[in-house]
């Protein structure tokens, strides 16, 4: 067959469906520096590589060979040491299949849920490359800008990850007594991006400190830090994890936003003090706004639920037999319960879960909708885990992170 | 620059001036009748006969060292030498053969005379009292002319590009010795390997076949042999098989690698690009056979054959083998 | 042991002519603009032969240096992705504009500047003026021993061993340190920049001097230091028509060729 444009792709020289694509933003040099996941397009639990999203808070780094790579583990242990990748890998390993998933992703709902404001668009995807071009230009985004754009949905994707439990290799330096974090620092550097956290406030009314250029680096709670599922990576999907993934080693946090999922580990320090890193200080944590004394940092996720299908709220349907589908999952464990509404959660019907029950990955459910009366249709669903959280968990905060809100699906349906 | 003449540094092979040395004289002749002034030689390993041949072959002059140990290429104490003959016959321009001992020398000369340089030159002319120079450049697609801004010029020129002189053995001229200073010598050669080489030398062949990358393998070479052996021709290459390994480098014509300037010159499975063609661009008469009829070498030849090498060429062995049989036969 | 190896960025040797536009009235070949700049290759063997160094020495620091624009940084980007240690880049608009003369100096100035130097080596000619003149101009202005036509170079005792390319064969020669080298083809294939080298190029150190920094003064370098006048810049027109030699069968063709040649009187 002649190749020629096709509404699929051809892939391995056949032509095939088109693959869900990552929608990038790149650097002068066209080097991808963010990408957002088309999340309502995947088929199945696990999002390919290509099309996981990206996000970097300080400037993604030039790639450092595996073999010219070490860990640095330190700080109040007994044996501090430094391990190389072959090191590395072999420590007892594990995989962990997991949602990853940024912090602010859906937050444009919290407005919609709190003051009616207008509902951000599932499908409608923002512009990457403009936002990779003021990163790169260094420039802040204008008050309207920040004010009406959002990310929706596309900061989320689920991977297998192959690595080391950080408890291993926690247990060969030798945890000294009063250690209460891990900090986890990447080989990235920086300035913090200013525009990203005005955005994720919405306003441009308050002051950033400016920490200078720093690493990237989060201090992780030791009882996280221990957790079995709380690896370090070197692989992602089946491969050896990528530059843009955060090559040659990924911290792994599963049920935690994607903030504390440090690309490019070049650091692992004991300390018997919570220090103050930029990205769980000033960035990254809950609060009543910029001014609020409180601002802890943010941790384990809510509970997390979104309708896939039907998608497009503009697109009417016909009366008749329906699969309502979507995707749920939590940060503190699996999701054991969806259940719709078609009564603004009067009442309550449960869904049909997809096995596998996993912990920190999500589960596709359905529910087969049989209306008769053409007319408007508001679809809820709400999840439940195995802890016996329901949505919504999270409160809203100045930053708008953590959304986990019931957003229902409007539809019209018509006769036929 | 006018009147003040030029200076030709000459090379002997087994004791005599090289082919392109007598084709420099033929060319410096006409270029010091145009400008005036002599016509010297410097050669450092001339005896008394090579220096009768020079001169015979158009010199005025001949520098030597009187010392047979200069008849090879040493760079530092040639350089030192040729620098004194110049500052001795302080000509407008001093040129050399374009061959691996000239193309060392010439740089190293001109710096060090303060001289402007234009390497592998293929014609040079008198223009408004002064000498300009033109030379292939971006792999021979191009050519550029060039004059220079200094009283003294160093240019090495190409072979087959100017005729020599009819011998004149009338010629009179003068020899005049210069010594060697062999505490010149920074380098020091160990030894010297040579091939044996084939019974015909690339440059002095009257028939060259040539080989490119549409040989595609080393065998091709024994085809073109055969060719050769009938012809009484030399084998060569473009650039790309002697890359691959597939003959020797010393086989190679084209920019970097030998100019040759036969009658007839074969180009088979060579495509033709411009640094093959800076090399054998001269031959007189040049035979494309190659199986792609857009190649470039098309342009350059004057019969051309396409199709595929390993059938055309023995069969153009062997009707060449009848037609020569036959003009035997008759002429007996 | 410190290696400084001279690069020149050139348009793509292998690119066909017809990506190349000679503008006659302004003197100056214009690449087409997707035309690919590399690093000229004979080059690019001579980076290969001080890494052959290196592989056999190991303690050899390789400083790859280019004169041009601020688009040669990619040069030594692919010089430092192939295993030099560090690079410089020698650009100034008062470097432009001028010929093997005028290079040749500020190329010393900056070798000089280094100070360490111990073997400078180079392609044997450049692939777009396939001029061949700047390894020795160096030489000659640092008065340093050169050899050129290297097919093969290695240190011994406190010098370079030298197999020179010659017509029919090769020389072995020997000189003390520091020397220039030219290298041709003959060397072989240079290495292609592994994996690991590219990610280290990046964090490689890239110095870039000036004529400022290297003391030279207007007059000394570029179009103003020049010896060469450029007259005129030409495709030199082909020769004529070529006479196909055609046949029903390729055994056909080759007798058919055997009688042209025999008309023409040149068997």
């Amino acid at each position: 067959m002649r190749k020629r444009e096709i509404e699929g792709d051809w892939i391995l020289g056949w032509p095939d469906r088109k693959r869900p694509e990552l929608i990038p933003g790149k650097d002068a040099e066209g080097r991808v520096i963010n990408g957002r996941a088309p999340v309502t397009e995947l088929a199945g639990l696990i999002t390919p590589i290509e099309a996981y999203y990206i996000v970097n808070q300080l400037e993604a780094p030039e790639p450092v060979h595996p073999d010219d790579w070490k860990l640095s583990v330190k700080g109040e242990v007994e044996r501090p040491f430094e391990l190389d990748f072959e090191g590395l890998m072999k420590l007892p390993g594990r995989s962990v299949r997991a949602v990853t998933e940024c912090a602010g992703n859906d937050a444009g709902f919290f407005d919609y849920l709190r003051e009616g404001a207008r509902k951000p668009s599932r499908i409608n995807q923002q512009d990457m490359q403009k936002r990779a071009e003021q990163r790169v230009k260094g420039e802040v985004p204008s008050s309207e800008e920040i004010s009406s754009e959002s990310t929706t949905t596309c900061a989320v994707s689920a991977g297998e990850f192959t690595g080391v439990p950080l408890a291993e290799v926690l247990e060969r330096a030798g945890i000294k007594p009063g250690a209460v974090c891990i900090r986890a620092q990447g080989f990235d550097t920086g300035h913090p991006d200013t525009a990203v956290i005005y955005r994720s406030v919405g306003t441009r009314d308050f002051e950033i400190p400016d920490p200078g250029v720093i690493h990237y680096e989060k201090a992780l709670p030791l009882e996280k830090a221990l957790d079995p599922d709380t690896i370090l990576a070197w692989a992602q999907n089946g491969e050896y994890l990528w530059h843009v993934h955060g090559s040659p080693v990924r911290l792994i946090v599963p049920g935690w936003s994607g903030n504390w999922w440090v690309k490019w580990v070049e650091e692992i320090e004991v300390m018997k003090a919570m220090p103050k890193p930029f990205y769980q200080t000033e960035y990254f944590v809950y609060g009543e706004s910029a001014r609020d004394p409180n601002k802890p940092p943010l941790m384990a996720m809510g509970v997390r639920n979104i309708i896939t299908e039907p998608l497009d709220e503009d697109s009417p349907l016909l009366r008749g037999s329906h699969m309502i589908r979507g995707r749920a999952w939590s940060g503190m464990g699996a999701i054991t319960r969806v259940e719709v509404s078609f009564d603004d959660g009067r009442t309550w019907r449960d869904a049909h879960l997809e096995e596998p029950r996993e912990r920190w990955l999500w589960r596709r459910w359905s529910y087969l909708w049989e209306v008769d009366k053409p007319g408007q249709y508001r679809i809820m669903a709400r999840a439940t885990d195995e802890t016996g959280r329901v949505q919504p968990q999270t409160p809203w905060n100045f930053q708008r992170k953590h959304f986990d809100g019931i957003v229902p699906t409007d539809i019209t349906i018509v006769e036929g | 620059m006018s009147a003040r003449g030029i200076t030709v540094v000459a090379e002997l092979s087994r004791g005599e001036p090289t082919a392109l040395s007598r084709e420099l004289l033929g060319l410096a002749r006409g270029l010091v009748d145009a400008l005036g002034g002599p016509l010297s030689v410097a050669c450092p390993a001339a005896d008394a006969r090579a220096a009768a041949e020079l001169i015979a072959y158009g010199a005025d002059r001949v520098y030597a060292s009187g010392e047979r140990s200069a008849q090879d290429y040493d760079s530092d104490v040639w350089t030192h030498w040729v620098a004194a003959a110049t500052r001795e016959a302080k000509p407008g321009a001093v040129l050399i053969g374009h061959t691996t001992s000239g193309a060392d020398l010439a740089p190293r000369l001109a710096f060090r005379l303060q001289a402007g340089i234009a390497t592998g030159c293929v014609a040079i002319s008198a223009e408004g009292g002064g000498l300009q120079y033109t030379r292939p450049c971006y792999g021979g697609n191009v050519r550029e002319t060039v004059s220079f801004n200094t009283p003294l010029a160093v240019a090495t020129v190409r072979g087959g590009c100017y005729d020599a002189l009819a011998r004149d053995s009338q010629r009179t001229g003068e020899t005049v010795t210069i010594g060697l200073d062999p505490a010149a010598r920074r380098a020091r050669v160990l030894e010297r390997q040579r091939e044996s080489g084939g019974d015909v030398r690339l440059e002095d062949a009257r028939v060259v076949i040539a080989g490119g990358r549409g040989l595609n393998g080393p065998d091709g070479f024994e085809v073109l042999a055969e060719l050769a052996r009938e012809l009484q021709g030399a084998v060569g290459a473009s650039r790309v098989p002697c890359d691959l390994g597939w003959c020797p480098h010393s086989m190679q014509i084209g920019l970097t690698g030998k100019t040759v300037t036969p009658e007839l010159y074969f180009a088979v499975g060579i495509s033709g690009a411009g640094h093959h063609m800076a090399g054998c661009g001269n031959a007189r008469n040049i035979v494309a056979i190659n199986t792609d009829a857009d190649a470039a070498i098309y342009k350059d030849a004057r019969w051309g054959v396409v199709g595929d090498y390993r059938k055309i060429i023995p069969s153009l062995v062997a009707a060449i083998r009848e037609l020569r049989s036959s003009d035997r036969a008759r002429d007996t | 042991m410190h290696i400084v190896v001279c690069v020149k960025q050139v348009p793509n040797p292998e690119a066909a002519f017809s990506m190349f536009k000679v503008d006659e009235a302004a003197k100056k070949v214009v690449p087409a603009s997707g035309l690919q700049m590399v690093m000229s290759p004979f080059d690019e063997q001579a980076l290969e032969a001080a890494l052959r160094i290196r592989d056999a020495v190991a303690q050899a620091r390789i400083t790859v240096m280019t004169l041009g624009t601020e688009t040669a940084r990619a040069v030594l980007k692919q010089g430092l992705a192939m295993g030099a240690d560090d690079g410089v880049l020698l650009s100034d608009p008062a470097f432009q504009d001028g010929d093997a003369y005028s290079t040749a100096r500020v190329l010393s100035a900056a070798i000089g500047k280094l100070a360490d130097c111990d073997l400078v080596l180079t392609g044997r000619q450049a692939a777009d003026w396939d001029a061949g003149i700047v390894g020795c101009g160096i030489a000659e202005l640092m008065q340093m021993p050169v050899i050129t036509f290297a097919r093969d170079l290695r240190l011994e005792g406190s010098g370079v061993r030298v197999e020179r390319v010659v017509e029919n064969g090769f020389d072995v020669i020997e000189a003390a340190l520091p020397a220039v080298v030219t290298v041709s083809n003959e060397l072989g294939a240079a290495r292609a920049p592994s994996l690991r080298e590219t990610m280290r190029a990046a964090r490689k150190p890239v110095t870039a001097w000036s004529a400022a920094d290297l003391g030279l003064k207007e007059g000394d370098a570029g179009a103003r230091a020049a010896r060469r006048i450029l007259e005129r810049l030409f495709v030199p027109p082909k020769k004529g028509a070529c006479e196909l030699v055609d046949g029903a069968t390729p055994e056909e063709q080759g007798s058919n060729l055997a009688q042209r040649l025999q008309q023409a009187k040149l068997l």
